[in-house]
């Protein structure tokens, strides 16, 4: 059965993809979909002789980029979970509860309103602060506690979201609305060059991680155990945070904050599969991506406008939040 | 006997000095007197004060002191019509954005000296500063309701303004005329104003209901945020003889989505004077390469945030630009330049740089 689960978790992205493709207010019947990828990979079509102009700009210039765009920022944001709960030894933190995404949205809303460098490094830059301050002080002669982990992520996140209070009253009132529905977490600016602005950040965190996975499991067990199994646990644990901060930056990024993604899935997961982190980081990718995608899905279709994706993920996520601090016990990590 | 005469001389004297003694001081007191006026406090208002009443745009009637000498004018848009209606030296403070938005900032100091040498203090959220200038009134943003309570909790007269559509671009004229005592100007104001938005709608209720074009009205600031119904610019596109394509959608501002936008495919695109975005990002974003109005080269930008001001009676020339931009040949007789410099010559007695 567990088996079963695991094909059908790592081939949903496909399946959702494909739906999500197939969906949106603009209508394009399935045979036309198909018809137009068939004409685009080879140039012909099996069931239209004539495709419309309009159909074709909205499949692969409008829609495809925002699916794929859904389908890797959830996925990064999943795979940063895992990652950062297996280092820290902690199931309660992701990229929003260590105050991650708030550096990074801060980091971005300067490189978009004041300083002109690249928004992807200046966000990677301040979500690398704020990982780096949230872990320092809560760690005690090299212990870190659950719960304590947690509260300097608060207080991180804090401190950054009044950064980010100070550029939002000095900029134009109009590029301050602009900013605040960012920041809320929207995929309706995706393109083809928003796309592959933040790809390389993306494949570099996941490859890292992807293949470095079985080392988080040593990792899991405590510096002392790690140490003891041959494996340098300071080196390591610099390499996944280094790399999970990467993928969430870069998602956030593109489309500003969309929180608790990282700690929903990697929990699902772990209840399924166990804790084993060689399965748990491509079924995170697999299932946070397919997550992230049904509710941009969603978000584009309930109304005649657009609602942001954060707005959705943290209505899903905040219960889920609740539901784990309750279950958890103090230093909890079994 | 010389003793006698002493004495005699000695009490003498002593009563000359005593008479001159009181001489000198009922003297002293007349200074005193003379010197002293009937006290009053600064700001109690005084039985021969008039007063107007004016029910601003929350529906609350205020009473200010008629005409208002000091008035804190905390909105741009307030801010010029207290210039057109010649209320310049009536104005004691202003909003700061007029300061640091370079374009208004330009124009207003073409208008005033006190601008331009900035001498004209800035209010920045500083309450105090407000109470401490004890105004007759104080004009802002009726949203700002925070700050309304404030400043009437400390007995400041307050006069909430929202302009959402025209209707209330009038409306607030009309309350700024009343106050500062220029009601006759503000008549004459809105008279000019529905004169030359006449000229344009006489045009434009000729043209064929078949051959109105489609439009959309682009607030940013990115290129879907778009207007709605029932908003400024469904009125603007209305009153140039469009149509907006976004109708159906209720809200004032909104994000369309991008599928949305290519169903409706507009015929042309009208975009508030923004900083960051112009009809070239249109046309070289793909997601838009299809639709008509980018295909027919039709995105137009309103060239100015002052003069195509559209919470004043300046959006009436936002009116003509886009009325001239969708049918050049219907409005070939309008010389827009032309009609511009008249509109601010009349509205500001200015000829602007």
């Amino acid at each position: 059965m567990r088996e079963f689960f695991k094909k059908l978790i790592l081939i949903f992205p496909i399946v959702i993809f494909f739906v999500s493709l197939g969906v949106g207010s603009y209508s394009i019947p399935f045979d036309q979909m198909i018809d137009i990828i068939l004409y685009k990979l080879s140039g012909y079509t099996i069931f239209n002789e004539q495709l419309s102009a309009q159909s074709i700009n909205v499949l692969l210039n409008i829609r495809l980029p925002r699916v794929a765009l859904g389908l890797l920022v959830g996925g990064a944001l999943a795979v940063s979970g895992t990652a950062f709960q297996a280092v820290m030894r902690n199931p309660l933190v992701e990229p929003y509860t260590l105050g991650l995404s708030s550096g990074a949205a801060f980091g971005a809303a300067l490189a978009m309103a004041v300083v002109t460098i690249p928004v992807q490094i200046c966000a990677f830059v301040f979500a690398g602060l704020s990982v780096g301050i949230s872990y320092l002080a809560a760690s005690k002669h090299g212990e870190t506690s659950v719960i304590s982990l947690v509260l300097s992520g608060v207080v991180v996140a804090s401190v950054f979201t009044a950064m980010l209070s100070i550029l939002q009253i000095s900029i134009d009132p109009l590029q301050l609305q602009g900013l605040i529905y960012w920041l809320m977490g929207s995929l309706h600016t995706a393109s083809w060059a928003k796309l592959l602005a933040v790809l390389p950040y993306l494949i570099v965190g996941y490859t890292i991680i992807y293949f470095f996975r079985w080392k988080l499991n040593i990792l899991s067990l405590g510096e002392k155990d790690a140490g003891s199994l041959g494996v340098n646990p300071q080196k390591y644990k610099l390499l996944f945070i280094g790399a999970a901060t990467l993928l969430a930056s870069a998602a956030v990024s593109v489309t500003g904050i969309i929180s608790l993604v990282g700690l929903m899935i990697p929990h699902m997961l772990r209840m399924l599969f166990g804790p084993d982190n060689t399965k748990l980081i491509p079924l995170s990718f697999c299932l946070g991506a397919s997550y992230l995608a049904i509710v941009d899905m969603i978000s584009r279709n309930l109304l005649t406008y657009e609602i942001p994706i954060g707005i959705f993920t943290t209505f899903l996520g905040a219960p889920y939040f609740i539901f784990l601090i309750r279950k958890t016990r103090e230093g909890g990590w079994n | 006997m010389t003793i006698f005469l002493y004495k005699k001389q000695e009490k003498r004297r002593k009563k000359v000095k005593r008479i001159v003694s009181l001489i000198l001081m009922l003297a002293m007191l007349c200074t005193l007197f003379a010197g002293c006026n009937k006290a009053t406090v600064a700001g109690e208002k005084t039985e021969a004060q008039k007063t107007v009443k004016v029910v601003d745009s929350r529906g609350v009637e205020v009473e200010v002191n008629y005409p208002a000498k000091k008035i804190v004018c905390l909105l741009n848009s307030g801010l010029n019509d207290l210039y057109m209606l010649g209320a310049k030296d009536q104005v004691i403070a202003i909003d700061q954005w007029t300061y640091t938005n370079e374009s208004a900032y330009g124009f207003a100091s073409q208008i005033d000296e006190r601008v331009k040498n900035k001498t004209l203090p800035a209010i920045d959220k500083n309450i105090e500063d407000i109470v401490g200038m004890n105004p007759d009134v104080v004009v802002i943003w009726a949203g700002q309701e925070e700050d309304i309570k404030v400043l009437e909790d400390k007995g400041i007269k307050v006069v909430g303004i929202q302009a959402d559509n025209f209707e209330d671009v009038y409306t607030k004229l009309d309350i700024l005329g009343k106050i500062s005592g220029k009601e006759d100007r503000a008549a004459e104001i809105a008279k000019y104003s529905k004169e030359q938005l006449k000229k344009v709608s006489d045009k434009v209720a000729k043209i064929d209901a078949s051959k109105k074009l489609s439009s959309l009205f682009v607030w940013g600031p990115t290129k879907l945020d778009l207007a709605g119904n029932n908003s400024t610019g469904d009125s603007i596109i209305e009153m140039a003889g469009g149509k907006n394509a976004a109708d159906a959608v209720g809200e004032e501002h909104f994000v369309a989505k991008m599928e949305d936008v290519v169903t409706w495919n507009p015929d042309s695109l009208i975009m508030w004077n923004l900083k960051d975005l112009d009809p070239q990002s249109y046309y070289d974003d793909e997601q838009w390469a299809n639709i008509k109005a980018t295909e027919n080269k039709q995105v137009f930008e309103l060239p100015n945030a002052f003069y195509c001001d559209l919470w004043t009676v300046k959006y009436v020339y936002s009116v003509e630009f886009l009325a001239k931009s969708l049918y050049p040949e219907t409005f070939s007789d309008l010389d827009i330049e032309k009609s511009k410099n008249e509109m601010l010559k009349f509205l500001y007695g200015v000829d602007f740089k």
